[in-house]
């Protein structure tokens, strides 16, 4: 093998795993081009899937501890961009009683989201402590608690979240391309992270634990710290959401959110960067599909509309999903780089002749 | 006085309420290590289960609404949690949440969303009045049947033999079953107990509320993991504790809390529940089968 293409090989490996992941991600932001607005819109909604999910993956997948609480991060991330954005004049209209500093403070796009994110950071490194000390399990519902908090407290709060009322005005940046680019970035901090000494340890702890700990790895804080870079994540998610959809309530981050991030990463496979990333992009595709059927219309096929079904559908295609593969559509592997077979039998039959050749004519 | 003896009762009654639902997590819990996020979809079973048998004698639509529950309880297992025995406990939590959300968009689908009433005997919304207090007769039903029901698990699970083997099961399943305990035999009793459970918390949430929703099993399924995880995970006794200490909480913090912050009554409740998780991660009754050894 020639030193270029043993180099080529080497770097492949390395960024293969991240760069499949972005190439997909890619073909579909390509295909929708040529669609109709409609079907633009459910990608760019995909891309902001992706972003939650690769943030509960950070914590979720690397640490093996599940939560049914991340999207409230997400809420937050939502309210506190709509603090940022909404211009100055339309914010003293909609929160009338809003506290002095929040009133006059106005980002622009980007740096509002880096703010967003750091002050979900900040949230989680608060919450950290009770969460990341307790049995995965206790921790997994402790974090519902947390989303129970966060949710009541954005009902009530009316100066502030407007309460249970729509928040409305958010300028609405997020657009298929941009949605597509925060995507890209989230995959990439992920695969860093979980490449990272920190990420490697939090990896061991989650195989074994008492192994782990045998070997002087701080279980606790490794956890902490993927907790905190997923609350960071998906705060940015609740950031895209708020400037996707212009408009949302508390409800938008509660049960149903919380149901579809977890039914994406399980279907696509807890362990691995590759199955949180597939399982966004599959389950939102079904998604898409089965809320199509709910509306009534199944390509050519009217059905008459009703409510729920398309949960339902979801709900039993996880369950089935879990029975026949426990370990999700990726069963824990990322996409290694390999040389396509074709090109290996073509070089071994050329190799084998190179060899062949000088004998035939001695 | 008189406030405070009210203050008592209903702190009482919301705790049994709560014990019961912790109770019917917990044992399901301690022999199979699955989390059940669909015991709170029983009692929506249950709701819509007294909605549809009305017009019965009360007697008749309690015991059928107690049967269906329990034949939905047995499904469960059955369908969805026996094909994933032996499943990490995280698979089996997730699984059960799907069961729950597939459940509650059924009842969407089947009913509406919109709230059905139930109408129960008038007794039940009555009060007892002794001297300057007024007792409301469904506190009295509460607490009464947690007690009972309380009583004759507790016998059962010391004296009947399928009782000791499921307390084998919940310390050491795979001991358990090399000495002779059928699992599925275990698991079903569990689950049937489960489901008693549950249509008896129906009732007592429904004679409260008076409606049905698809969306009610959340809420209290909530309380019950709560109450499992401050009690200590896998023990029943602990599950009692966290459901009557969950309840006399929120009873009390409804008492004190400055109107202004009452909104916020279960925001602090949960709080207060994650204060006892930092300062004690395993709950408040650790089990020696429950810590893990090396």
């Amino acid at each position: 093998m020639t030193e270029r293409s043993a180099t080529f090989t080497f770097v492949m490996r390395a960024i293969w795993p991240v760069l499949s992941l972005c190439l997909i991600l890619a073909a579909i932001w390509l295909i929708a081009q040529s669609q109709s607005l409609v079907f633009q819109r459910e990608v760019t909604q995909m891309m902001i899937n992706v972003v939650l999910v690769v943030g509960l993956y950070v914590f979720a997948g690397n640490s093996g501890v599940l939560s049914f609480g991340h999207m409230c991060f997400m809420a937050i991330g939502a309210y506190v961009t709509a603090l940022l954005t909404i211009p100055e004049i339309q914010k003293g209209v909609l929160l009338p009683d809003l506290p002095g500093f929040l009133a006059d403070v106005h980002l622009e796009t980007f740096p509002a989201a880096i703010v967003v994110g750091l002050v979900c950071a900040a949230f989680a490194a608060l919450i950290a402590l009770p969460i990341v000390r307790v049995q995965p399990l206790a921790a997994a519902l402790a974090m519902f608690a947390v989303l129970v908090i966060v949710h009541e407290v954005a009902q009530e709060w009316d100066a502030v979240t407007r309460g249970s009322r729509t928040m409305i005005g958010v300028p609405t940046n997020t657009s298929m391309n941009t949605a597509l680019l925060w995507a890209v970035a989230a995959i990439v901090v992920a695969y860093l992270y979980q490449r990272s000494a920190s990420g490697l340890r939090l990896r061991a702890a989650r195989e074994d634990d008492f192994a782990a700990r045998a070997v002087g790895i701080n279980v606790t804080r490794e956890r902490a710290i993927a907790f905190v870079l997923s609350g960071f994540i998906i705060g940015i998610g609740g950031f895209l959401y708020a400037q996707f959809q212009g408009a949302f309530t508390p409800n938008d981050f509660f049960i149903a959110i919380t149901f579809l991030t977890i039914a994406m990463l399980v279907i696509g496979g807890t362990k691995s960067l590759a199955g949180a990333v597939v399982g966004a992009v599959s389950v939102s595709l079904l998604s898409n599909f089965f809320d199509s059927v709910e509306s009534g219309e199944l390509g050519p096929f009217t059905v008459p509309e009703r409510p729920g079904l398309s949960a339902t559908l979801l709900a039993g295609f996880l369950i089935g999903g879990l029975i026949l593969r426990r370990n999700g559509l990726m069963g824990g592997r990322e996409f290694e780089w390999r040389r396509p077979a074709v090109l290996d039998r073509w070089r071994n039959r050329r190799a084998v002749a190179d060899v062949d050749t000088p004998r035939n004519s001695g | 006085m008189t406030d405070v003896i009210q203050n008592a009762i209903d702190a009482l009654s919301l705790g049994s309420l709560y014990a019961l639902l912790a109770l019917g997590v917990a044992l399901i819990f301690g022999i199979m290590r699955l989390l059940n996020f669909a015991h709170g979809q029983l009692i929506v079973v249950g709701g819509y289960s007294l909605w549809v048998l009305d017009g019965l004698p009360t007697p008749l639509q309690i015991l059928g609404t107690v049967l269906i529950v329990i034949a939905f309880a047995l499904a469960l297992e059955l369908i969805a949690f026996r094909p994933l025995r032996n499943a990490d406990p995280a698979v089996l939590l997730v699984s059960s949440f799907a069961v729950a959300f597939l459940m509650e968009n059924l009842a969407l689908v089947i009913f509406g969303g919109r709230a059905k009433g139930v109408p129960l005997p008038e007794w039940l919304s009555d009060n007892l009045v002794i001297g300057s207090l007024r007792v409301p007769v469904l506190s009295v039903v509460s607490v009464i049947a947690a007690a009972v029901l309380l009583a004759s698990l507790a016998a059962f699970l010391s004296r009947t033999s399928i009782g000791i083997q499921m307390r084998a099961a919940a310390e050491n399943f795979g001991t358990a079953r090399l000495l002779g305990v059928r699992a599925n035999t275990v698991i079903m009793a569990a689950f049937a107990i489960s489901g008693v459970l549950a249509a008896t918390a129906s009732i007592l949430i429904i004679a409260k509320g008076g409606t049905v929703t698809p969306g009610m099993g959340t809420a209290p399924v909530l309380i019950a993991f709560i109450a499992v995880i401050i009690g200590g995970l896998g023990s029943l006794k602990g599950a009692v504790y966290g459901g009557l200490l969950l309840g006399i909480l929120t009873v009390v913090l409804q008492v004190i809390l400055p109107l202004s912050l009452r909104p916020y009554r279960d925001a602090f409740v949960y709080g207060v529940v994650l204060l006892v998780l930092t300062l004690r991660p395993q709950g408040l009754v650790v089990l020696r089968s429950a810590l893990q050894r090396v």
